[in-house]
């Protein structure tokens, strides 16, 4: 499943840049991601690249938006294909 | 042209440089904004930092910047806004530097001189790997409070407040109003401070899982104020100072010229010690009689001892006269020893034992003196000083002196007495002077002036 | 003004004041709170500021912020203040800052006797700070010395934008003598050199190593950065070796290149003298009596009075040592200046300290008896 951000966000924008689907976005109180764009970084890399950057740990899977691996990489690979 | 400013910050030495999430970055951001909302000149202001990451900010100002030692920030601010009342003077400064830099953050408060402080607090030193500070809350855990800190966290703006300080505000870096209370603290004519609470996402935050809602908390079971703590105005040092002690002040007192004009019987470098007691004039009448010695062609030195306490004890001048240079200025051994009282005896006491027989010693009636090869004249110092004024006891025995002694003319001391004192103390002193003569029945002839 | 009876550190106070002195923070302290009470009471006359600080480290710390604001800036204070002023006189010597700072030595250590005088902070003086680098320092002999070498304190100061000690002793500045400053030549008043270069200005930027940076003022028109950290020409951070050993070299050949135009010396060279005397401040005046004694029975002696102690004043060393078997180094302490001499002298020379350090002067017969000179 997508990950979110929660209310725990210092909004230090060190996440931002390193989605590489560019999921994350400014929000109004805290960053915010894009739950169509974000693949929790499966085809792309073997880790979790804004959860390794964040400093304070706020984001963790989405409980309202469960998706499996293989979802994920479908998600990954129709991402792919429109850009 | 006068274009808006939208930035003070450059990046012509790329982002800033803090670690992630860390504090300093949005503080300096809000700092930026209050400047952009001010439209300050960045050329009549300058950032001043201490040491540690916070001190790392001032180059990415477009402002002066000034980066000086760890805990003296402060004190660089106020020597810029003193010399140059024109400057906005803002201070950056850690939680760190407010310990070593105590005092200076009480004074700049009780002067309220006008700089604004801004407290980057993240309860401890990060610079040097995250050991405790005076603002680490109770319990904290650190590099040098592992088992948890069992000292205190000072309230930073409750002690400046203490000290004086007129304005104060404590928030944290988080709150989306901090441009306008940074703002507000620089237009505010005195000294003002903004404790601003942070995360130290390297150390502190890590260390004790500390939450960004955890800030408020903390502040609220420490009883410390969150937002304004206190708005006093009161008049500012700068303007104060110059109003009261400035150019309108009193016009230089320039102490007259002396041209010598009598004459004197000194053939060589002559040593003149008078012992008394603190209180007894003894520091002003040797230096009336020095000055005497150079209303009548003389060259002069005065060395004068007494116990730190000023007002009580010892008072003992040495004076040296001579018609040359005076290199020398210790007198081994006197040519003329005047005691008036039992503390100068009591202090000079060896010194009166090993007087040769070629010195002269004017000593008061009534003391107990030692065995002593001098040449002794008793006079009733006390006495004659009764009957003129009790303060003028050093003017009248040295007034005997210089009849007896014959070294230059009572004239001269008289002269000296006119010109350098008020005309109310100079009275009484030249009623002394007269007194003091008059113990002396011998006349001794002095040389006129060449 | 005319004839005047004044002690040391009023001529101080003068003597700043006429170098046109235009701020002054210190901290009370036996012997030498006088100097801060007359600036207190000159100062606001003209418009400036004098501000008695919370300790000894606010007070330097307020002067150098006011120098690199533009002011010509005075601090006085004793031995144990020089301990506090350590740190920020590196401050003043890694900033470049025009600063001169009066040490009236009293007897140390520590709190030692406050109204007595030495000369205990000669080498402390020198070395006061971190990192080592050359300091001048000046040493005044009588008042009018006190107020001459004050003058001229300020004027290397600003030349070299360096810290710059005036070291006297409680028996100069608290002493009262009979003096005509009016008498006191003083050489042309000498301000820093201001920036005139239009395009980007550099704090730090020098071609010869020796030379002087140009100044501009924080609140003038040219940005300016001053850092405590080692830095480049740009005054921004560097951790580049061989920009810092430059700065270092910089900072080393500023005073000491210049030390023959800093060197201030007395000379009394005597024709065919085997025994020289070096002395500086209250004891130079001791030694001048010694060689009266001297030369009365016939005996040759050379004396070499130093103004100037700090950079070494070598060249005058060394020609006063030309022919000599005796150096004399008198000093109210245990020892210091005379390693200097001692570095100097070639082998052979015999080199004798007189030394005492109870808080009374060194009388004429203890340097001849201590230098077995008659």
């Amino acid at each position: 499943m997508p990950l979110i951000i929660t209310d725990e966000c210092i909004n230090c924008d060190v996440c931002e840049p390193e989605c590489p689907n560019e999921a994350i976005s400014k929000g109004d109180e805290f960053f915010i991601i894009d739950p169509d764009k974000c693949t929790e970084c499966v085809g792309h890399y073997e880790t979790q690249q804004c959860v390794e950057v964040c400093p304070v740990d706020c984001i963790p899977p989405d409980p309202d938006h469960q998706e499996t691996q293989e979802e994920l990489l479908l998600k990954y690979e129709r991402l792919a294909k429109a850009s | 042209m006068n274009t808006m400013i939208d930035t003070y910050l450059t990046d012509a030495l790329g982002p800033l440089p803090f670690c992630p999430g860390c504090g300093h970055d949005p503080l300096l951001k809000a700092l930026d904004k209050a400047l952009v909302k001010l439209q300050l000149d960045p050329k009549k202001t300058v950032i001043v930092t201490d040491i540690g990451c916070i001190g790392l900010a001032d180059r990415y100002f477009t402002t002066h910047g000034f980066h000086g030692l760890h805990g003296r920030s402060i004190t660089y601010a106020c020597g810029l806004k003193l010399a140059r009342p024109e400057l906005t003077v803002i201070v950056l400064k850690g939680d760190g530097g407010c310990g070593i830099g105590g005092t200076h953050l009480l004074n700049v408060a009780r002067r309220n001189i006008d700089i604004t402080l801004l407290v980057a607090n993240n309860f401890n030193y990060g610079m040097t790997g995250g050991q405790h500070s005076v603002s680490t809350p109770f319990s904290g855990i650190t590099a040098t409070t592992p088992m948890g800190n069992v000292e205190a966290a000072m309230d930073l703006c409750g002690t400046a407040v203490a000290a004086g300080a007129s304005w104060a505000y404590r928030g944290t870096t988080f709150d989306k109003d901090l441009p306008d209370r940074i703002e507000e603290g620089i237009t505010q004519p005195g000294f003002s401070m903004l404790d601003i609470w942070e995360m130290c996402t390297a150390y502190y935050m890590p260390r004790n899982q500390l939450k960004k809602k955890d800030l408020v908390d903390i502040m609220e079971r420490s009883n410390f104020t969150y937002g304004l703590v206190a708005n006093n105005p009161r008049p500012e040092y700068g303007a104060h100072y110059r109003a009261t002690y400035g150019a309108t002040a009193a016009p230089e007192h320039k102490q007259p010229a002396i041209e010598p004009k009598f004459g004197n019987n000194v053939n060589r470098q002559t040593g003149i010690v008078v012992a008394g007691s603190a209180g007894q004039k003894i520091i002003s009448a040797a230096g009336l009689m020095a000055r005497a010695s150079m209303y009548s062609g003389l060259t002069v030195t005065q060395k004068d001892d007494y116990p730190i306490t000023v007002m009580t004890g010892h008072s003992i001048s040495e004076i040296i006269v001579s018609p040359e240079r005076i290199d020398y200025t210790a007198i081994e051994v006197p040519d003329y020893f005047i005691l008036i009282s039992k503390d100068g005896l009591m202090k000079a006491r060896s010194r009166i034992e090993q007087l040769p027989s070629t010195c002269t010693l004017y000593a008061e009636q009534s003391l107990e003196l030692p065995p002593t090869r001098a040449k002794v004249i008793r006079l009733p110092m006390i006495e004659t000083a009764k009957k003129v004024n009790r303060l003028s006891i050093g003017v009248l025995a040295l007034a005997a002196f210089v009849k007896d002694a014959g070294l230059f003319a009572s004239d001269a001391f008289a002269e000296a007495i006119t010109v350098f004192q008020k005309p109310a103390i100079a009275e009484i002193n030249l009623r002394a002077l007269e007194a003091g003569s008059a113990l002396i029945h011998t006349n001794q002839e002095v040389k006129p002036c060449p | 003004m005319g004839l005047e009876f004044i002690e040391g550190n009023e001529a101080i106070a003068r003597g700043a004041m006429m170098a046109n002195c235009n701020f002054f923070a210190g901290y009370p302290i036996t012997p030498s709170s006088s100097i801060l009470q007359y600036m207190l009471s000159q100062l606001p006359r003209v418009g400036a500021v004098a501000i008695q600080a919370e300790d000894e480290i606010a007070s330097i710390g307020m002067c150098i912020g006011a120098a690199m604001a533009g002011c010509k800036v005075l601090t006085a204070t004793s031995g144990p203040g020089i301990s506090l002023y350590s740190e920020n006189i590196g401050l003043a010597v890694i900033g470049e800052t025009p600063l001169v700072i009066v040490n009236v030595q009293r007897q140390g250590p520590a709190t030692g006797a406050a109204t007595k005088g030495a000369e205990g902070d000669i080498l402390f003086t020198r070395w006061c700070t971190s990192g080592g680098l050359p300091m001048i320092v000046l040493s005044p002999a009588n008042v009018a010395e006190a107020y001459e070498l004050t003058y001229r304190a300020f004027n290397l100061a600003e030349q070299y934008r360096v810290p710059v000690f005036l070291l006297t002793n409680k028996e100069v500045s608290v002493t009262r003598e009979s003096v005509d400053l009016e008498q006191v030549e003083l050489p042309p008043l000498v301000d820093r050199r201001r920036a005139t270069m239009d395009e980007q200005y550099l704090p730090y930027r020098f071609e010869a190593l020796h030379d002087v940076p140009e100044f501009s003022a924080i609140g003038d028109d040219r940005i300016t950065r001053f850092t405590t950290s080692s830095h480049d020409e740009a005054g921004y951070l560097t951790s580049n070796p061989e920009e810092i050993q430059r700065m270092i070299d910089h900072y080393a050949a500023k005073v000491e290149d210049a030390g023959d135009d800093i060197a201030l010396v007395k000379q009394d060279i005597e024709s065919g003298a085997e025994v020289l005397m070096i002395s500086y401040g209250i004891t130079s005046r001791s030694v001048a009596v010694a060689a009266k004694m001297m030369r009365e029975q016939n005996r040759k002696v050379s004396v070499l009075t130093l103004q100037s102690l700090y950079p070494v004043p070598k060249a005058a060393i060394n020609n006063a040592l030309a022919g000599i078997k005796k150096v004399v180094v008198p000093e109210m302490n245990t020892g210091q200046y005379i390693q200097e001499i001692e570095r100097l002298a070639p082998t052979g020379v015999e080199v004798i300290g007189v030394n005492k350090m109870d808080t009374t002067l060194i009388s004429p017969n203890e340097i001849i008896q201590g230098g077995g000179l008659l």
